[in-house]
């Protein structure tokens, strides 16, 4: 992007991730945080937002997103080459972004990693999702019979 | 390294969202995943504002069956307020039209704010038959109290009939009303307008019992689609606020459009024009949008003879679509024709489909032929061309010299190779894949072209030209989504 901080000096927000990293933002890119809003609010002047519920790594990708959606380019191409990000990312990072995007109140953000989620589910079996997710079938072999069977139409 | 299961630990509120995106059937499916998901899934059926008894759940299920667990879940929900409902039914007798009118009530009864019915799933349509005109018998009629819900904001209404009650009052908010292949009449279509004030966005797909489609000066409407409504041998179009205005059709008495000083985008197209006299009728209708900023043409060859007097003078037109349509080839001599008729000073940015079907080879084309030279004239302001089915042969190498010639503030020319209707479909879904194979076929015909073109003088220093297979941002693609008639692409 060409730089356009030369005339006019943006407002820059300092942000404190778990691990006691600073980032440096612009206000208008902070600001799509709904909690980072409110907390502006509450703190005084130019003091440290502390997150101590985001990781530096996430920090800096939710402030990477924000600071994107802030661009006059046209969002839908932006938006496309998020939702390939997150679909390709590890696990680790497309659920440590959807907790941080709903503690830090960014809507567009945790509509955006969810609905990857929800593509990642998508047309599997209840086998391959445990699969894709690790996740351990914890029903005895009664109970999950018994919905199987009465949900058996919904495999059809 | 990921072997820790982290989405079951994400909050509820996270899981139900999740839920909320994907089909029914599918949520359904979930609650044999283990208890976590159980619970959550049967938390969500009971709560949920939005159901989607779609394609997806349809699939497989005969009506009865279909039935039984679409009641089943009506049963388990609880929720007091819903948003969307979605249908997807074919009732075959008279004890699933009753179930029809029951779930309708269901989701009217709670304040349903976007509705989308369909009442047939087993007919295919292919657009050269008409045996799927709405006929009145064993068709679905929708019940009058459907018209007296005044929460609705989107309803969309496929193969059914729409009869108002008599006291039609209108619904309150409407803003979007999507009608395909349902059976209205004129007179009707008339009151919808009058009594939705609100209304931004009207789609007319296909609805055969209109003899004529009168849209005048509503006051909000936006977006307007009038598509293939065959037996409507006249249109008269006026909005001073639409923006966006499709319209398709295979034959036409009248069409007149006027007042329409806010529109931005138009698209133009027939499906089947034997005897050309809808292309006459679209030119007239051009010459009095000469305004617009983006035009898309979906109309084949342009039959030189009939539009020999138009001159129209685009001088807004910053983007221009030229499509191969199913029925006719679009070749080099219909966007000379193009040029020769319609000046664009302001051009900016053109994409052409030409046809895959080989000039050389078939005789029709040669027949159809249409004998234009090249235009002289100079796209001052023409920064990017899109050659979409290029082929690379000796009048694709020629279209693209033309532009390269003429555009001296050329940024990019990317010329795309045409894919099979396989790939076409890969790419809508987001699949998007490559073969070796065809990426080394992509590479040899991108060698040899760049030969071929290193040949031809550039206007331009800058330009740049790419070889692509496969045309990430499908402006069409968009556009028919845009006008909720995207299905017709893949017909």
């Amino acid at each position: 992007m060409a730089s356009s901080s030369t005339s006019e000096q943006k407002k820059k927000i300092r942000l404190k991730s778990a691990d006691n990293e600073l980032f440096d933002v612009d206000e208008d890119a902070a600001l799509q945080s709904e909690t980072i809003k409110n907390l502006l609010q509450e703190i005084s002047g130019d003091q440290i937002v502390p997150l101590p519920n985001v990781t530096s790594k996430i920090l800096a990708k939710v402030i990477e997103y924000c600071s994107n959606m802030c661009e006059l380019d046209p969002i839908i191409s932006v938006n496309k080459q998020w939702e390939s990000f997150f679909k390709n990312c590890d696990q680790d990072t497309l659920f440590d972004t959807i907790l941080a995007a709903n503690y830090l109140s960014i809507k567009s953000l945790l509509d955006l990693t969810c609905k990857c989620v929800a593509d990642m589910m998508k047309g599997k079996t209840p086998e391959e999702i445990r699969e894709k997710f690790h996740i351990v079938n914890d029903l005895t072999s009664e109970e999950e019979a018994k919905i199987r069977a009465e949900i058996s139409w919904a495999f059809e | 390294m990921e072997e820790e299961d982290l989405i079951s630990d994400l909050p509820d509120a996270i899981l139900h969202l999740i839920l909320s995106l994907i089909p029914t059937k599918s949520v359904i499916r979930a609650s044999s995943i283990s208890k976590r998901w159980r619970e959550i899934s049967m938390e969500h059926l009971t709560y949920a504002s939005s159901l989607d008894f779609g394609e997806e759940f349809a699939k497989q299920q005969k009506p009865n069956q279909f039935a039984d667990n679409l009641n089943k879940i009506l049963r388990i929900n609880k929720s007091e307020k819903l948003d969307k409902f979605k249908l997807l039914f074919s009732p075959r007798n008279e004890e699933h039209k009753f179930n029809a009118i029951s779930w309708i009530k269901f989701a009217t009864s709670r304040g349903i704010k976007e509705i989308d019915l369909d009442f047939c799933r087993h007919i295919h349509i292919h657009f050269l038959s008409r045996a799927h005109i709405v006929g009145k018998k064993d068709a679905f009629e929708l019940p009058d109290f459907l018209f007296d819900c005044v929460t609705l904001r989107i309803m969309k209404l496929s193969r059914c009939i729409l009869a108002l009650p008599e006291e039609y009052a209108g619904f309150g908010g409407l803003q979007t009303l999507c009608l395909k292949e349902v059976h209205l009449t004129d007179s009707m279509l008339q009151s919808l307008l009058c009594n939705c004030t609100l209304l931004e966005n009207l789609v007319l797909k296909e609805c055969g019992s209109l003899s004529s489609i009168r849209i005048l000066s509503p006051t909000r409407l936006k977006k307007l689609t009038v598509y293939e409504c065959y037996n409507a041998s006249i249109l008269e179009i006026s909005g001073a606020n639409i923006r966006s205005l499709l319209i398709s059709a295979g034959h036409l008495d009248a069409c007149k459009v006027e007042d329409m000083v806010r529109l931005e985008e138009v698209f133009i197209g027939t499906r089947g024009d034997e005897f050309g006299g809808v292309l006459y009728i679209f030119m007239e209708v051009l010459s009095d949008l000469s305004h617009v900023r983006a035009l898309t043409l979906y109309l084949g060859h342009l039959v030189p003879s009939l539009i020999k007097d138009f001159q129209v003078k685009f001088r807004n037109l910053e983007e221009l679509q030229l499509v191969n349509s199913p029925l006719f080839g679009l070749f080099n001599t219909d966007v000379y024709c193009f040029f020769r008729h319609f000046n664009c000073p302001s051009l900016q940015k053109i994409s052409i489909e030409l046809s895959t079907v080989s000039e050389e080879d078939n005789f029709i084309w040669e027949y159809r032929k249409p004998n234009v030279m090249p235009v002289e004239c100079v796209f001052i302001n023409l920064r990017t061309v899109t050659l979409r089915n290029f082929r690379g042969t000796s009048s694709d190498i020629e279209l693209a010299a033309y532009f390269l010639q003429r555009a001296p503030s050329l940024e990019s020319m990317i010329l795309i190779a045409p894919q099979s209707s396989n790939a076409r479909k890969s790419i809508v879904k987001g699949e998007v894949s490559c073969s070796t194979s065809k990426v080394n076929k992509a590479k040899g015909m991108q060698k040899a072209i760049f030969e071929t073109l290193h040949y031809h003088l550039k206007a331009s220093t800058i330009a740049e030209i790419r070889v692509c297979e496969i045309d990430e941002r499908d402006s069409l693609l968009s556009l028919f989504k845009w006008h909720h008639v995207f299905d017709v692409y893949h017909k």
